[in-house]
């Protein structure tokens, strides 16, 4: 693994987060993309799981604090058993703080004035000696400590908890590195998270659909709706579509797949993202499927079909879809 | 793939009540004799279903065999008369019995049963002992659906022009925020619709030099500020800095003041060089002239009318900056002469001027920078208004103004952004001549509100471009002693407002003026120690000067009066 989290709620669903209370999806506030998800109340939370623990990471969090709102948590590390490694929070003067619960407690530099969106990036490494704390606030540097930085034991971070104490508050553009693989094991960088959805028929067409004209018009909605879906009974049936284009240039650091999706009684059966890139069908991690609609997705760092960083050109020529199995 | 195995297999007979249901790993049914042999029971079923293991699972599945052996052994009757065989297929992958053969009676499609007659069994015992079922005549059929009803990706893009992660230091140092006013500076997105705060590009803590002013009419009005910056720096602001908006936040993080970079000097080295001010760009000209007749008239006459040449447009400009709109006023020249000096204007005026002065002998100069800024309201000068219709010839002021900020091509102004109060004075629909709305806003609140009190009406352009247009208001908000050795402003209740805080359009009393000369009950407008804020200048650290302006509805009446003989 490189890339253990992404999410710019760009699917217009809560379905994406583990668990949540008092928060919803904005379309009026965005860092990048069109959505954001929104604390409306304090200690309205978001959980987000990371695909697997790790006792060193790179997160990045786009935040949009509240002008005022006193002082209160922003955000929350916590271990694979559900305890606190690393809360920050913003101090009424506008500062940032960092809490190692029951280690220290360190003051940022940088001011967060309220109604205006920040970067921030924070490493991680936790250890009992030596270990490190570095954040950064957009370009500058928020705080840089060297110490224990365990907080208790598992000595791990396996869910982002955004929210917990202020309100209002935004996120977006959240994303976790860890520090194996060869690409994204360091800093996420300051880019933004955009959507790529389905926005015409494909080269595929092999699946049925329901409560729609097309099969592309049925797996468009945002958020999902379930009364209009495709579906299939049989296994290796392939549905594609055309999908929208990026307006946005860059350089890409990761992809990530959703799909809506569920069987519609229980068993074994399930669905392979599919990239169609340049006429070939790349297939992605089979994915069991449940008898309940969920979001199932996978994070793909590098292109399918050439092994390197997607690029913008290759991601607005692909088709997006969906194989059964 | 996984292997797809029946789970569970249930046998019922007639003839045994209460035989328990058996998960069943093997099916035998052994028969010992069929006929003669008394009191047979069937002890045990197994059913075996041999699926195609195809490396890709196809829709319909062949049961190779099925194989039903019945163990005669124990039974009581010397015939079975019936077996049931009931096979949960819930355990299966996804299996639905669509055919039977002869020796299954029901299609097994609904019931997902299948039943032998004793009779059946007893003529395949006969010989074998089994009953045989060939896979060709059982199919099981994949029913389960996978259904999706979403698709999408979510991809992360690193701007191409990003920051530079580890960029150069400019924290707030912590013993300063207590005083300190920091300017926030984003690189706007010129769209349409225009949005000031694009990408955010820094935070400059304001140690050197700050001022800003607002005004009763128009609110952040100006602002200034600079700072010591690096050669790099100078070369960014002035080739990008024009436009840039800007917000100032105090440490207490309330908006101070919000506008756009108007015009950027830099000192270096003893080169001082000044990029701007934005406003004198045009990149939308439009000449406005009366039109030289020429033939058949010596000397030439000229029209009484004034035309307007068609808009000629900078796209290049546009892009960078936005749409700046001008309107050149030419007397005395022909439509082709118009034409002209519009393109003449456009090309010299579609990109900022840059200004340089070089002094040399003296002593090198620190480089730094001086930002001067002006509120939004000023983009209510760069597009025009116009309203050709016959009908109507008048609507309620508030209205007009409504469809003034509608006009903004930029769209930085809506009537949607905006809390107007309704002013029901009638004012001229009709609109031809070029005016900005700049102009038109500022003929409206010379107008103030109807008669018989001619009331002011104040216009702010306030945080995120919001536009005000209310009736003045007669309370007083602030209080200013004279005796205060140390100058503050107060609120009506007594709490301390900081220079920098004190706002416009409000009323200011002086207590300790007068005292006992001012007959109680004396109206607002007519007290001697109230005055009404018109316009506040801060300048760091704590100077503030406030101008203040008498009632003036005299004014406004007379402006009313004449409005019949001007545009509006």
């Amino acid at each position: 693994m490189s890339r253990i989290l992404m999410c710019g709620f760009e699917a217009g669903s809560l379905a994406v987060l583990s668990g949540y209370g008092g928060v919803s999806i904005s379309t009026t506030q965005a860092r990048s993309g069109s959505r954001s998800l929104y604390v409306s109340t304090g200690g309205g939370f978001g959980m987000l799981p990371l695909a697997t623990s790790a006792s060193e990471l790179y997160l990045r969090v786009g935040i949009r604090p509240p002008i005022g709102g006193g002082e209160a948590i922003v955000f929350e590390l916590r271990n694979s058993s559900n305890s606190n490694m690393l809360q920050v929070g913003r101090r009424a003067t506008g500062i940032l703080y960092y809490i190692i619960p029951g280690r220290t407690t360190i003051n940022g530099t940088n001011l967060l004035p309220g109604d205006q969106w920040f970067c921030v990036q924070v490493y991680l490494n936790i250890a009992s000696s030596g270990g490190r704390l570095i954040a950064y606030v957009d370009a500058t540097q928020d705080v840089n400590y060297t110490g224990n930085t365990q907080a208790t034991t598992p000595a791990n971070v396996a869910y982002l908890v955004l929210g917990a104490g202020m309100a209002p508050l935004y996120f977006d553009d959240i994303a976790v590195n860890d520090t194996t693989g060869s690409i994204n094991n360091s800093w996420p960088g300051r880019g933004g998270i955009y959507a790529v959805r389905p926005s015409g028929a494909g080269a595929y067409t092999d699946w049925s659909v329901s409560g729609a004209s097309a099969n592309w018009d049925a797996v468009d909605e945002v958020p999902p709706s379930t009364t209009d879906y495709v579906y299939t009974a049989e296994a290796g049936k392939i549905d594609t579509y055309q999908a929208s284009d990026l307006s946005t240039v860059g350089s890409i650091s990761a992809v990530r797949y959703y799909a809506y999706a569920q069987l519609n009684e229980a068993g074994e059966a399930g669905i392979k993202p599919i990239y169609y890139i340049n006429n070939t069908a790349y297939e992605g991690t089979a994915i069991a499927l449940e008898p309940s609609w969920r979001y199932t997705s996978e994070i793909v760092q590098t292109s399918p079909a050439t092994g390197n960083a997607w690029t913008v050109s290759e991601i607005n020529a692909m088709q997006l879809g969906v194989k059964s199995w | 793939m996984p292997e797809r195995r029946i789970a569970q297999v249930l046998l019922e007979t007639d003839k045994l009540a209460t035989a328990p249901e058996r998960r069943v790993s093997q099916v035998v049914l052994e028969v010992d004799k069929l006929a003669s042999a008394p009191q047979r029971r069937v002890s045990q079923v197994l059913l075996e279903v041999d699926l195609d293991q195809e490396a890709v699972p196809t829709v319909v599945r062949q049961v190779g065999q099925v194989l039903l052996e019945v163990d005669f052994e124990t039974l009581r009757t010397p015939q079975v008369d019936q077996v049931l065989l009931e096979v949960d297929f819930e355990a299966i992958l996804s299996p639905q019995v669509t055919q039977a053969g002869a020796e299954i009676e029901s299609a097994a499609a609904a019931s997902r049963r299948v039943t032998l007659t004793g009779a059946e069994i007893e003529s395949a015992a006969a010989a074998s002992r089994r009953v045989t079922l060939t896979g060709t005549e059982v199919e099981i059929q994949d029913r389960r659906q996978r259904q999706a009803s979403f698709l999408g990706l979510e991809v992360e893009i690193e701007p191409a022009a990003k920051e530079p992660l580890f960029a150069a230091l400019r924290a707030v140092p912590t013993h300063q925020t207590s005083a300190l006013l920091v300017a926030h500076i984003w690189k706007p997105e010129v769209g349409p619709p225009y949005k000031p705060r694009g990408r955010y590009l820094d935070t400059v803590p304001l140690v050197e030099s700050y001022e800003h002013t607002l005004s009763a009419d128009g609110g952040f009005t100006s602002a200034s500020f600079s700072f010591r910056c690096s050669l790099s720096d100078v070369d960014e602001w002035l080739d990008d800095g024009l436009g840039r908006h800007v917000e100032i936040y105090d440490d207490a993080l309330q908006l101070v003041w919000e506008g756009f970079v108007n015009q950027v000097r830099a000192t270096a080295a003893g080169l001082a060089v000044s990029r701007g001010p934005l406003a004198d760009i045009a990149n939308r000209v439009v000449v406005a002239y009366r039109e030289v007749e020429l033939l058949g008239i010596n000397p030439p006459g000229m029209s009484d009318e004034v035309s307007l040449t068609p808009p000629l447009d900078n796209v290049e400009s546009q892009a960078r900056y936005g749409i700046i709109g001008k309107v050149v006023q030419a007397n005395q020249v022909t439509a082709d002469e118009a034409l002209n000096l519009a393109a003449h204007y456009l090309q010299q005026y579609a990109f900022p001027a840059t200004a340089k002065e070089l002094s040399l002998g003296d002593r090198g100069q620190e480089l730094s920078l001086t930002v001067e800024c002006l509120g939004y309201y000023h983009w209510l000068g760069f597009y025009y208004y116009s309203f050709t219709e016959a009908l109507p010839q008048t609507r309620p002021a508030s209205e007009k103004l409504a469809l003034i900020l509608d006009a903004d091509p930029n769209g930085i102004f809506s009537s949607a952004n905006a809390e107007i109060e309704e002013n029901t004075l009638e004012v001229q629909a009709y609109e031809e001549y070029g005016r900005t709305a700049k102009e038109l806003v500022q003929k409206i609140l010379e107008l103030g509100g109807p008669g018989p009190d001619y009331a002011r009406y104040l216009l702010r352009v306030g945080p995120g471009r919001r536009v005000y247009y209310y009736r003045q208001p007669l309370d007083i908000v602030y209080r200013q002693y004279l005796s205060d050795p140390l100058q503050r402003v107060q609120t009506i209740a007594g709490l301390e407002v900081r220079p920098w805080a004190v706002q416009p359009a409000v009323w200011l009393q002086i207590p300790d003026l007068l005292v006992g000369r001012v007959r109680p009950g004396t109206v607002l407008e007519r007290d001697p120690r109230v005055l009404f804020v018109e316009s506040v200048t801060y300048s760091a650290p704590y100077n503030l000067r406030v101008s203040s302006s008498p009632p003036n509805a005299v004014a406004r009446i007379f402006a009313q009066q004449a409005r019949s003989s001007m545009n509006l």
